[in-house]
């Protein structure tokens, strides 16, 4: 098991903690997948196997539930992470070129990482914010009427 | 009771139960695709809608429970388009070029056409042709064409695993082999993962079988109604002529089986009631058709070996027996069927020889029924791998219980139980009874087992007073004092104990040490011998390692009528499914012609019968010149004189138990290497073994399999010397 994702004796007591949030262990696997992600960046998979462990469960269920959800990565991945909606309303004021964009600023496709590791970069279905098209997510927080020097800026400001 | 029609037909039925089962419970067809008997209601293929009056639309019948007064309709005809529809999109995720051609009827016969559809896409070569659940609907449904391109997933078909293959394309995604793995066998190995048009059924990490905790008892390889998932050895075996409910013999639990029969061959096996585990499930029909086995009977005449017929051999043997009369000893192997025993005891009686087995221990032998496991209880298991020896004795236990009690594990090395415990406690080597003692009893003792004070308090919470049920390997411990509150029940992994126990025989041990005999007659039995004998007669299904002058084949227990006993001391039916292969006989036949030939009347025993001596386990101390403790586990893995993995690749890879498990610091200080070969060397023998290098045994002690061929058979102090690095 590699050492860097052994949960420590606080994080075990969290997830420990949630367990009596919920009639059954099972129903805390989201939260505690959750408090993981946010620690680790990713959900490792010898942080699965420990989860399943503290919620008395199989591996292949916590597995079952970090594929399903496209938001658990199953791999490292960057550490700003931004979503451009691609569906129709963005598309017409413009989502689509800046996809292509950021695609070629940071140097990556669609779905993947840059070398550096800052920045991951993906598509989403619509956010429902079609009012304020074209709209991109970054690290969970909506940027409305987005154009390519928004996003210049954006970018410097990010590092 | 809730009255309720269903095609205007009334019908009575039990609160609770759902629309299906009471339309099944009066022959009402629904068709189905998700749904198992056995299994949890799921709703995911939808193909049992029914239409219920004054309901809105049709609802899936296998997750809606009946209540009074209602009208369920199950074959209109919007329902069957409906079901059509359903099916069609199935389908078009699976290849159905098997299913909808219009040549289909003669395709296997003549081959009309000379293009073919390629093999992963079906046409008459899946597996499952003639079997499939979906040949059923696409009949049924009257299903001509479907009006959808296939999707054709390209997922490479999961070959790496011994005993069962996967292929995932042909998967419709019912959910029956997840839910049976989880539910009937409580084994979490498959689950589905990813989504959408993505979702596949799959192992944790991508882990191979393997390596997770499966257990391979097959319940996912019959629950799945496609080719998906499918058996190795029994893949292309076609459809059964006839099935035939027999017992399984390969260990003392005796589960019922049902042997699939084509063309005077078992093709496969099936669980019947309960669920199988490995052996009786795919071990069976690579048994009895394996390559290495011998029908035929075999004489060694001067230096070389000639086949020859019965007459010849059973005329040999029978002057053999003669000669030595008095000077033969009779090594049986308790794997026998009742019968064949009830005749060793006629040839012994005849005065010709003494009869001998390799059973130890046979005082703790103790009925059980399954009714003594009623009240729930925490559940102790001493020296034995429960989970992998007797999985389905575990199985039925827990099932019957409705809540979940501790497992705790007394086990010097880790096994697979102990890595499914609740606790396992890691006692020093020979001092289990100690523990248990500190477990049960409030003596002051001190403790020097190696667990820790805490561990031990946890444990006795755990008990709570409502005392547990201790489940122990008989070889390894002999007296176990126990409080009335535990139920200690020794787990004999040979069959036919009360009745060897009645027969007085000696322990082969006695009879392999004593020089006046000259002449062996083992059956089913073979052991290491101390000593060169003039003659050896076998009866087996495959030939000794110790050698032999007279082979006598054997019938194997699928070729047989029968009984034997089982752990539980009830009597299990073994019924014939195919006739004996080759030339070989059945075991009791064999030993009633010898007898008959031998032709002395019965009740003229020269030896004066001595009671079988009861075998205490000697405290083993390694010492300067033997560093090493050797232990001889019980080997559950094996029949009659050969071990199931060094017949069958399957049984190599899931449990090889031809090899020395040594801990990894041992195994540096003598610069061995996993996988390779290494010899062991005590007092009294020499063998050579494979080293598994494992830190699931303690340092200073290595493990083998019970082995009586080897002549593994009790504790001793080894020296290990590296011959291979």
């Amino acid at each position: 098991m590699n050492e860097a994702f052994v949960l420590d004796e606080e994080l075990k007591n969290r997830l420990t903690a949630l367990t009596n949030d919920y009639s059954t262990k099972l129903a805390a696997l989201l939260p505690a997948l959750n408090i993981i992600q946010d620690k680790f960046g990713f959900i490792p998979p010898e942080a699965e196997q420990q989860i399943a462990e503290l919620l008395d469960i199989f591996p292949t269920q916590v597995r079952e539930v970090t594929t399903f959800y496209s938001l658990f990565y199953n791999a490292p991945v960057g550490h700003h992470k931004i979503y451009v909606c691609y569906n129709l309303s963005c598309c017409i004021e413009g989502g689509g070129k800046l996809l292509h964009y950021l695609a070629k600023k940071l140097r990556v496709s669609v779905n993947e990482t840059t070398r550096d590791g800052k920045f991951s970069l993906y598509r989403t279905p619509c956010t429902g914010a079609c009012e304020k098209a074209p709209v991109i997510i970054v690290n969970g927080a909506y940027h409305y009427n987005v154009t390519p020097e928004y996003i210049d800026e954006l970018l410097t400001k990010l590092g | 009771m809730i009255r309720l029609k269903i095609n205007d037909i009334p019908i009575e039925i039990e609160e609770g139960k759902t629309v299906l089962e009471a339309a099944r419970a009066h022959n009402i067809r629904i068709p189905t695709l998700c749904n198992q008997a056995d299994l949890a209601p799921y709703g995911g293929c939808r193909l049992c809608m029914v239409e219920i009056e004054g309901y809105q639309r049709p609802v899936t019948s296998c997750t809606l429970p009946c209540h009074d007064g209602m009208v369920v309709k199950t074959d209109s005809p919007q329902l069957k388009d409906l079901r059509r529809f359903t099916l069609e999109l199935i389908l078009s995720e699976h290849p159905y070029s098997c299913l909808i051609c219009d040549k289909k009827e003669d395709c296997a016969k003549f081959m009309l056409c000379i293009q073919k559809e390629p093999v992963t896409l079906g046409c008459k070569y899946c597996s499952k042709d003639g079997k499939c659940e979906l040949q059923v609907l696409v009949e049924e449904l009257e299903i001509k064409e479907i009006p959808y391109p296939l999707t054709y997933r390209g997922l490479e078909v999961e070959r790496w695993d011994p005993f069962f293959e996967r292929d995932y394309n042909l998967c419709i995604l019912c959910n029956r082999c997840v839910r049976a793995c989880n539910e009937i066998r409580h084994a979490g190995v498959i689950q589905f993962q990813y989504r959408g048009p993505d979702t596949v059924v799959g192992t944790a990490f991508g882990l191979t079988h393997l390596e997770t905790a499966c257990q391979f008892c097959g319940a996912c390889v019959d629950a799945c109604p496609t080719g998906a998932m499918s058996e190795r050895y029994g893949k292309w075996g076609g459809v059964p002529d006839k099935k035939v409910s027999t017992s399984c013999s390969f260990c003392s639990i005796a589960c019922e089986v049902l042997l699939n029969v084509r063309d005077n061959a078992v093709i496969s096996s099936e669980p019947e009631h309960h669920p199988l585990c490995v052996r009786g499930r795919f071990g069976i029909s690579q048994f009895v058709h394996n390559p290495k086995r011998v029908t035929e009977p075999f004489l060694k005449k001067g230096t070389r070996i000639v086949e020859v017929e019965w007459d010849e051999a059973l005329q040999a043997a029978v002057e053999k027996l003669r000669e030595f009369k008095g000077r033969t000893g009779i090594i049986f192997s308790p794997n026998l069927t009742v019968e064949a025993l009830d005749a060793l005891i006629e040839l012994e009686n005849s005065g010709f020889g003494i009869l001998g087995t390799s059973l130890d221990s046979l005082s703790a032998y103790a009925d059980f029924s399954l009714e003594q496991f009623s009240k729930p209880a925490p559940i102790v298991v001493l020296n034995t791998d429960i989970i992998d020896d007797f999985s389905v004795l575990m199985l039925q236990i827990r099932k019957s219980w409705k809540e979940k009690t501790p497992l705790i594990v007394i086990d010097s090395a880790q096994t697979k139980t102990a890595d499914k415990a609740d606790v396992w406690l890691q006692p020093k080597l020979g001092k289990e009874e100690d523990l248990l003692q500190l477990l049960f009893s409030e003596s002051d003792k001190r403790n020097t087992t190696g667990v820790a004070n805490e561990l031990i308090e946890t444990v006795k919470a755990m008990f709570n007073g409502n005392g547990a049920y201790l489940f122990y390997n008989p070889s390894n411990i002999a007296h176990v004092k126990l409080p009335g509150s535990v139920k200690a029940i020794p787990l004999f992994a040979r069959p036919n104990l009360s009745k060897i126990m009645n027969m007085q025989v000696q322990n082969s041990n006695d009879i392999l040490h004593d020089d006046s005999i000259d002449c062996l007659f083992l059956v089913g039995e073979s052991p290491s011998l101390k000593k060169t004998y003039k003659v050896i007669i076998a009866q087996d299904h495959f030939i000794p390692a110790c050698g032999y002058d007279i082979f006598l084949p054997a019938a194997t227990f699928a070729e047989v009528d029968g009984s034997f006993i089982a752990l539980d001391g009830k009597r299990r039916t073994l019924n014939k499914a195919i006739e004996p292969v080759g030339k070989s006989k059945p075991d009791d036949w064999i030993i009633k012609e010898i007898t008959n030939n031998l032709g002395v009347e019965a009740g003229t025993t020269t030896r004066a019968k001595e009671p079988t001596q009861k075998a205490t386990p000697k405290q083993v101390k390694p010492t300067g010149k033997y560093p090493f403790h050797l232990v001889v586990r019980e080997n559950n893995y094996r029949f009659r004189n050969k071990s199931l993995s060094s017949l069958m690749k399957g049984f190599k890879k899931f449990r090889n138990d031809d090899c020395l498990w040594i801990h990894p610091a041992d195994a540096e200080n003598l610069k061995l290497k996993d996988g390779k070969k290494v010899q062991i060397i005590s007092k009294d023998f020499s063998l050579t073994m494979t080293a598994k290098v494992t830190d699931s045994v303690p340092a200073g002690t290595v493990y083998a399999f019970h082995d009586p061929s080897a002549g593994l058979v009790m504790d001793k102090i080894v020296r290990l010397e590296c011959i291979e690095s």
